[in-house]
């Protein structure tokens, strides 16, 4: 009995295991499929006539404008908005096509894509050893007949090209960027923190986060604040936008600048080719700067960090107008002013000075503040009480004190991540930055 | 049928079945593998100059173009400017090649020479807040970082601090291929015995003044013989008869120089006997090929 078990098991696996087809869920080997796709996008990327527009994410969120003009030769002709001279002269260098985990393009000699991606932080501003967390070798994600999109494969980048027309590869040979990103530098000219784009019969407010190229545009319909956040780029002369805003019938895609006068504090800019100014208001209309100040806060007393301000007030148009920087005492000089929120609801405000023989923080006079919030987003601030040490009678610590301490408060703004602008209210040609120091 | 038998008869069937289903997979066009040879791409000038210069003439590769699988995947690097690279290479040619060249014959530098370098535009940067300049491996492969900012008399934003990449790039290249030189034939045992019991793995905590006070010529050297005994050789090479004599008589401790000296002895001894290279000239020619890049 158990013998026949045997046998039939055998003639089972006997039948199961001679199937001999071998059947390929695709009708050509990877290897041949893998050609075949490096071959299709070789040929998309250097196939279009005037190039590619290209916009570049990083991976900490700041975003960048290329223009891209591949041949069938690893040759690549590039242009970047990173700065003036990346923005006007155009510059030639390799890539290839290769498949790695999946079909990649390398940028593999260096160009403007790499500045992003540079681990000197004294060439592109961000870190040491990282810079900006860019890319300049990325998988290829989808190609169509007109876009191609990436992902970095070291940072998670993102990169979108879009085909250029001719009228694309003219404005970079125009100078029309680098013509944008010199006169945009006038923008934070205004004396007046807060600045609107006047267009058609609305009042658009501006705030600008550099460090990640975004702007957060608010404006009022009726008695509602309208506002949105697009990503910004430079280009025809001016400043666009990620998306234009639209406000009903008005569609706002960004303004190019014609001049910025001083004097009269008047940037004439056009939109949509028709005239319109930038000019500079005592309040905001950003709907934001009511929870900024408490924001702002809150940071610091969930936290044991604390905000600091190198420069001091800016007052205006003159940075550390009180020159605070100038401070010192026998064995020590300024190094920053520090506020702290603490639980118990009085806040540090202390001009902290490094000890340069015993390299050493250290505090001497400075104030215990009291932060009110009021109804329109204010924070005014009122001194509870003083360290031991006495002010100095007058200098820069004690025209920062009577500042800080000024009756209508400040609007704070959230310029970045990691920093913000506390804004007078009484006037607007007052402010502080704050930087969060971790 | 005995329990035997039956034992056998399974058996057979096993094998029968295993043989019967023997299944032939068509490998494909195996020549049509993409990558198999390495990379390519449309050769420019400076493909053909390394060609004519480094590959034809010593075997030597230079791998300009990026590819991350040289290099460190948890660092931010990035590739060279193609404008440095000729100037790098032909300056590596003329401070390290031709001299040895000149003094030991072609055949000699055919032979011993690192046949890889891979070059990186950025600098490598530690956690520490460091740099690396230069790294090898297997006396075959030399990564050179920092190329971006390789700058020789004459060049655009030359500034005198830009000498001392150039002399670390040279330290690096003269270093290593010490190794490849003392891997060969060993160099004699009495230089393991002039520091001996002063080695530590803690050099990297030791300055190179207290290096030299102690008798080794920087704090590297005072990591193991080996490393001792090339970066004599890197060393003296690179900062030539002159500096490297200031250096000495530089130092507080006698002892110190006279380990020194010895050490210095039995280099010289050795490229001698060994290899049939005059040191001193080799350093002079070297040296006088590094002041002709930064003075």
């Amino acid at each position: 009995m158990k013998k026949i078990v045997l046998y039939y098991l055998l003639a089972i696996t006997f039948v199961a295991s001679c199937r001999r087809d071998d059947d390929h869920v695709f009708d050509k080997s990877p290897d041949e499929r893998i050609n075949e796709t490096l071959k299709a996008y070789q040929a998309a990327i250097s196939g279009s006539t005037y190039g590619w527009n290209a916009t570049l994410t990083t991976g900490s969120g700041s975003s960048f404008r290329f223009y891209f003009n591949f041949n069938d030769s690893n040759r690549v002709l590039m242009y970047s908005d990173f700065d003036s001279s990346t923005a006007s002269a155009i510059k030639e260098s390799s890539y290839r096509l290769k498949a790695l985990q999946q079909p990649a393009l390398i940028f593999d000699t260096y160009s403007y894509i790499h500045v992003l991606s540079d681990p000197d932080a004294s060439v592109n501003g961000g870190s040491y050893g990282e810079g900006l967390k860019s890319d300049f070798e990325f998988r290829i994600d989808t190609v169509t007949t007109d876009s191609i999109s990436l992902t970095g494969r070291f940072n998670g980048s993102k990169m979108v090209l879009r085909k250029a027309a001719q009228g694309d590869r003219t404005g970079w040979d125009n100078k029309q960027v680098m013509n944008g990103i010199i006169s945009f530098r006038n923008y934070f000219k205004f004396l007046k923190y807060w600045k609107r784009l006047n267009y058609g019969s609305t009042q658009y407010d501006m705030m600008f986060d550099t460090t990640v190229r975004k702007v957060t545009i608010s404006w009022k319909v009726g008695v509602q604040t309208q506002s949105v956040t697009r990503g910004y780029y430079y280009w025809a002369n001016g400043v666009y936008f990620s998306d234009p805003v639209v406000n009903g019938s008005a569609t706002v895609p960004g303004f190019s600048i014609q001049s910025f006068n001083a004097g009269s504090q008047i940037m004439n800019v056009t939109v949509n080719g028709s005239a319109a100014t930038i000019t500079g208001y005592d309040v905001p209309l950003n709907p934001d700067v009511t929870l900024a100040a408490r924001r702002w806060s809150s940071v610091s007393v969930n936290s044991d960090y604390y905000w600091i301000s190198v420069d001091g007030f800016h007052v205006n148009g003159v940075d550390d107008a009180y020159n605070i920087k100038s401070l010192k005492t026998d064995s020590s000089e300024y190094y920053y002013l520090l506020y702290k929120s603490n639980t118990n609801g009085l806040d540090a405000f202390i001009p902290i000075f490094l000890d340069t023989v015993q390299n050493a923080l250290i505090a001497t006079y400075g104030s215990w503040l009291q932060m009110i919030n009021n109804s329109g987003g204010r924070a005014v601030f009122s001194e509870y009480d003083t360290r031991t040490t006495p002010y100095p009678a007058s200098g820069p610590a004690a025209s920062t004190r009577t500042q800080m301490l000024e009756g209508r408060g400040y609007y704070f703004a959230q310029t970045s991540s990691y920093s913000y602008d506390m804004v007078s209210d009484a006037d607007s040609k007052v402010w502080l930055t704050w930087y969060w120091i971790w | 049928m005995n329990i035997t038998n039956l034992r056998i008869c399974v058996v057979v069937m096993v094998l029968g079945v295993m043989a019967s289903c023997k299944k032939e997979d068509d490998l494909g066009d195996v020549s049509n593998i993409p990558g198999l040879g390495g990379d390519t791409w449309a050769a420019t000038a400076i493909d053909k100059w390394i060609a004519d210069t480094l590959t034809n003439s010593f075997n030597i590769a230079a791998k300009y173009k990026w590819d991350q699988g040289e290099l460190e995947f948890d660092k931010t690097l990035t590739p060279p400017k193609e404008e440095k690279i000729i100037p790098v290479l032909s300056s590596i040619k003329k401070v390290w090649i031709d001299n040895y060249v000149a003094e030991a014959g072609k055949a000699f530098m055919q032979t011993y020479v690192p046949k890889f370098f891979v070059l990186v535009g950025s600098a490598s940067w530690n956690i520490d807040g460091t740099i690396t300049l230069g790294t090898a491996e297997g006396g075959r492969r030399i990564v050179l970082y920092v190329l971006n900012d390789f700058r020789v008399k004459g060049m655009t934003g030359y500034v005198s601090s830009d000498s001392f990449n150039i002399k670390m790039m040279f330290h690096t290249i003269e270093h290593e291929f010490g190794h490849i030189l003392h891997q060969t034939v060993y160099y004699p045992v009495d230089f393991k015995h002039i520091s001996v019991g002063d080695y530590t793995s803690n050099w990297n905590n030791v300055s190179d003044k207290a290096a030299n006070e102690k008798g080794f010529i920087s704090a590297y050297a005072q990591s193991a013989p080996d490393e001792d005994f090339v970066e004599m050789i890197s060393i003296m090479l690179t900062e030539g008869k002159a500096q490297y004599d200031a250096l000495v008589n530089g130092i507080t401790s006698t002892d110190a120089q006279s380990k020194l000296r010895q050490k210095e002895a039995i280099v010289v001894n050795y490229f001698k006997d060994v290899w049939g290279i005059s040191f001193y000239s080799l350093q002079t020619r070297t040296r006088n090929s590094i002041n002709a890049l930064i003075k």
